[in-house]
């Protein structure tokens, strides 16, 4: 769900150490059924729910903060989950993300009246008796809410919130975010127990953005007694778990809310998360029994080995990400300006090839939407791998001997990987292909600017809401490909996408809609601004002791739900 | 010799600042956009514009130099971009960790690479010198974290013998800078020992050795006083040079043994484009870098009396 920010932790360095662990493997694979001090034989497959217990979980980096209107990231999500809730969320279940209600008594639907006015006003019913953690203590109202909100998108209080603009839709957000108004008029306290919002236009996405923690509920007082941005650091929710205490660079202990509003939940009293740089050194910790989640996945290093291993390869869980890597090409830099040699590309890059480097951590994707993601169709394949076919385009383009270019890649695994293997495709087609790495930062810096005309480099992309809208506008719309500092890096659109893009707006989530989002991926493929290369795949690990464990759409790893055996 | 060190800690206060300005430039140097950093890859360019603005960095160069240095010298060093904590009492709380693996890293050194640089000297050619050429080859070339791994392998998670596996119990734990200390000091003991067993073969030569042996001292006494005394001097070098750099942070070992010192942060620093937390890691480097060196300078003179600064 969170665009995952990647930057907290030194991971080429960690690519390194995974490389020059790669001999040390051979040396785990002999004695790995062995060892743990967490002893072994076959996991207990106990599915009833025990109380009790202290989970500990790895995390490669630590979180940016806690201020649930501010941090962005898989970490800072994860544990927000566990700190606070919102009116809405998303069910904490294994599959695709699905919007439930949270303090909110049910999901506004047309049908049970919670959206009226055309789709333009939401109304949200509070459920009674929602307490805030100790020691605030008090009962959560529909003020509370008011005032988070406000919060969270009044660039005074909250210069840094990243989120504000799915918020837009809101009767009088604009102005609120412009510094001109100190209250958004579409933000309505009707009573204690009721909150009723006015957008401008109806937002069928609107369920999906109230579900996300930018919009968790935080105690006003609480916030007073500490500072906007101090609060980062002292989270005070309503949530199945309590700060307890963060030791910078080192771990963050949460505690169980003995007063959460849903009985018999939390399982654990005590959530750690501990901050380990490499991922070698957490997986190690997890066979020794010291830690129970590998917050940050297996290491690709280890992939093969930990998978062939018949005691920890049960251990093992992977689920795919809503999320595609894939190579762009500015549609304005020659030869990438000639759909040929675009459609050419999409021939001569054999993206198998990619997913086995990849050991099981990605998945095929032929198309623009992935899996998850409403657009997607199973089993769509506009381009096979044929270097025949894609000489023959060359050929035709004009270019029978291919041309020489440089190809651009961050240097954060596993982006060098591809790049090295895409390279090597290209020069089968006759395109010299040179490498330029960069380092992230400037890295994004440079292919999001226009006028630095990169012509062709690897990207990716992960869901915020699973709307294909997340998709058309920041990647493939004209406002993003006329924008410097979007993620549109080909700079491509189309008058069709566009008249299709605005005629999905206002509808309704649904069969017609999806098919319009269809039609979109239709016109992205034959006009192939990208090459799409794959889905990734989470493979992460939970220890022997851990009991309901899954991964989960949208929070990645849903603590509440776990146990400890 | 007070005059001295006065104006040494002045020339320190000139070498730190030239230090942040260079830092400051190369930062800047960077084409990467800390407020994307901050708010995250799906940010609008209106959120970002807010971010720079609330950090002055839509402001010219000079004048967020300005600022940075009119706040260093009130005694701060600012606040992270990223976690918004104070750039000192984040320094200061990842210190001690630093610090304690600097001083074991420094123990193994002297504590296997002196015994071997000795015998190696003066046992020239016999098995165990060859053997220890061998030991300090080896060392010298395998990477810190692949031995970092190799020891965290056999030594915390086959034998449980030293605790690193576990969740890191905070600065005080001995035994927990056990195995880091290891890793630093066994490729330092290699560098330690090769220059001592050259230092002390050209010494072995001296008239003054053959004369003192001539006279019918001891042999232990004309090696601890005749030729260790006169060899010290590289050591001490590289001690300095080691001291300043382990205390400014070592990352790998951080790292691999999951320590929260100060290379880690200002490596983390780096990716986030954290300005303040760069420059105050650096400059603290600097700082302490310097003062090694100083320190070293007055070791020199206490070991041998010729040396003299006026």
């Amino acid at each position: 769900m969170a665009a995952p920010r990647k930057e907290h932790c030194p991971r080429w360095t960690l690519a390194l150490l995974v490389v020059a662990v790669a001999g040390l493997v051979a040396l785990l694979a002999g004695c790995g059924s062995s060892t743990g001090a967490s002893g072994g034989g076959a996991a207990t497959t106990s599915t009833t729910p025990k109380s009790g217990g202290t989970l500990n979980v790895s995390f490669q980096g630590e979180p940016t903060g806690l201020d649930p209107a501010v941090a962005w990231e898989i970490e800072s999500w994860s544990i927000e989950h566990c700190i606070f809730n919102q009116l809405l969320t998303y069910a904490t279940a294994p599959g695709p993300a699905v919007v439930t209600a949270d303090i909110a008594t049910v999901v506004p639907s047309v049908a049970n009246g919670g959206i009226t006015n055309d789709g333009k006003t939401y109304t949200f019913h509070l459920r009674h008796g929602v307490m805030f953690q100790a020691p605030v203590s008090r009962e959560v109202t529909a003020s509370d809410f008011k005032w988070s909100l406000e919060r969270m998108l009044n660039p005074k209080t909250s210069p840094r919130a990243p989120a504000g603009y799915l918020y837009d839709s809101i009767v009088g957000v604009k102005a609120l975010a412009a510094g001109k108004a100190a209250h958004a008029a579409g933000i309505k306290v009707v009573n204690r127990y009721t909150l009723e919002i006015d957008l401008t236009q109806p937002n069928y996405v609107f369920d999906d953005v109230m579900a996300l923690p930018f919009t968790a509920v935080l105690a006003k007082e609480w916030v007073a007694k500490y500072s906007n941005s101090a609060i980062a650091r002292h989270p005070l929710g309503t949530g199945p778990f309590i700060f307890d205490h963060w030791s910078n660079g080192q771990d963050i202990v949460l505690k169980r809310n003995p007063n959460y509003f849903v009985t018999g939940r939390p399982y654990l009293d005590q959530l750690k998360f501990e901050f380990a740089a490499s991922s070698t050194t957490a997986l190690l910790q997890l066979q020794s029994g010291q830690i129970d989640v590998l917050g940050s996945g297996i290491p690709s290093g280890q992939y093969v080995q930990i998978t062939s291993n018949p005691t920890w390869k049960k251990q093992v869980t992977a689920a795919p990400q809503v999320g595609w890597y894939y190579v762009f090409m500015n549609v304005h830099v020659k030869p990438f300006n000639n759909l040929l040699v675009r459609q050419a590309m999409n021939y001569a890059i054999d993206t198998t090839k990619i997913q086995k480097l990849l050991y099981g951590q990605a998945q095929p994707l032929n198309q623009v939407f992935p899996e998850g993601m409403p657009g997607h169709v199973d089993g769509a394949q506009f381009y096979t791998y044929d270097p025949a076919k894609a000489k023959q385009l060359l050929a035709q383009a004009g270019y029978p001997k291919g041309f020489s270019v440089t190809f651009y890649t961050h240097n954060v695994d596993p982006m060098p990987k591809l790049a090295q293997s895409i390279q090597n495709d290209l020069a089968q087609v006759g395109v010299k292909a040179q490498i330029k790495q960069l380092a992230e930062a400037p890295y994004w810096g440079l292919i999001e600017r226009q006028s630095a005309n990169v012509p062709i480099g690897l990207t990716d992309w992960y869901m915020d809401y699973p709307d294909p809208s997340d998709w058309i506008g920041p990647l493939f719309s004209k406002s993003a490909a006329t924008t410097d500092g979007s993620a549109n890096v080909s700079w491509w659109w189309s008058p069709q996408v566009e008249a299709l893009y605005s005629q999905s707006q206002p509808m309704a989530p649904g069969a017609a809609r999806t098919k319009l989002y269809e039609q979109m991926q239709q016109v992205i493929m034959q006009q192939a601004p990208v090459v799409p290369l794959y889905q990734p795949i989470l493979t992460t690990m939970s220890s022997k002791a851990t009991g309901g464990f899954y991964t989960s759409a949208a929070w990645t790893f849903d603590f509440p739900s776990y146990w400890k055996k | 010799m007070g005059r001295y060190i006065v104006r040494r800690l002045l020339w320190a206060v000139v070498v730190v600042f030239c230090v942040s300005l260079i830092t400051f430039l190369l930062a800047f140097a960077i084409p990467a956009d800390p407020a994307k950093q901050i708010a995250g890859p799906h940010a609008t360019p209106a959120v970002l514009a807010q971010i720079r603005h609330s950090l002055s960095l839509d402001r010219p160069l000079y004048y967020q130099y300005g600022l940075y240095m009119w706040h260093i010298v009130h005694g701060n060093l600012g606040y992270s971009y990223i976690n918004q904590l104070p750039v000192t009492q984040s320094i200061l709380q990842r210190f001690p960790a630093t610090v304690m693996i600097a001083i074991f890293g420094i123990i193994f050194e002297l504590l296997i690479g002196i015994p071997i640089g000795m015998v190696s000297a003066l046992h020239q050619y016999s098995v165990r010198d060859r053997a220890f050429t061998i030991f300090s080859l080896v060392a010298v070339s395998m990477p810190t974290f692949f031995l970092g791994i190799l020891l965290l392998y056999f030594f915390a998670f086959r034998m449980s013998i030293f605790p690193n596996l576990q969740a890191y119990p905070g600065a005080l734990h001995p035994l927990y800078f056990v195995l880091p200390g290891l890793t630093l000091g066994l490729t330092g003991a290699a560098w330690y020992s090769r220059m001592l067993r050259s230092k002390m073969l050209d010494i072995l030569n001296a008239d003054y050795v053959k004369a003192a042996r001539a006279k019918g001292l001891p042999e232990r006494t004309v090696v601890w006083r005749h030729i260790m005394r006169n060899a010290w001097s590289p050591i001490i070098t590289l001690l300095g040079m080691d001291i300043g750099w382990f205390l400014g942070g070592v990352l790998i070992v951080e790292i691999v043994f999951g320590i929260p010192g100060i290379g880690w942060q200002a490596w983390q620093a780096i990716l986030n484009l954290d300005h303040p937390m760069i420059m105050g890691t650096v400059e603290f480097a600097a700082l302490l870098v310097v003062l090694a060196n100083l320190l070293t300078d007055i070791a020199y003179t206490w070991l041998d009396p010729r040396v003299k600064y006026s």
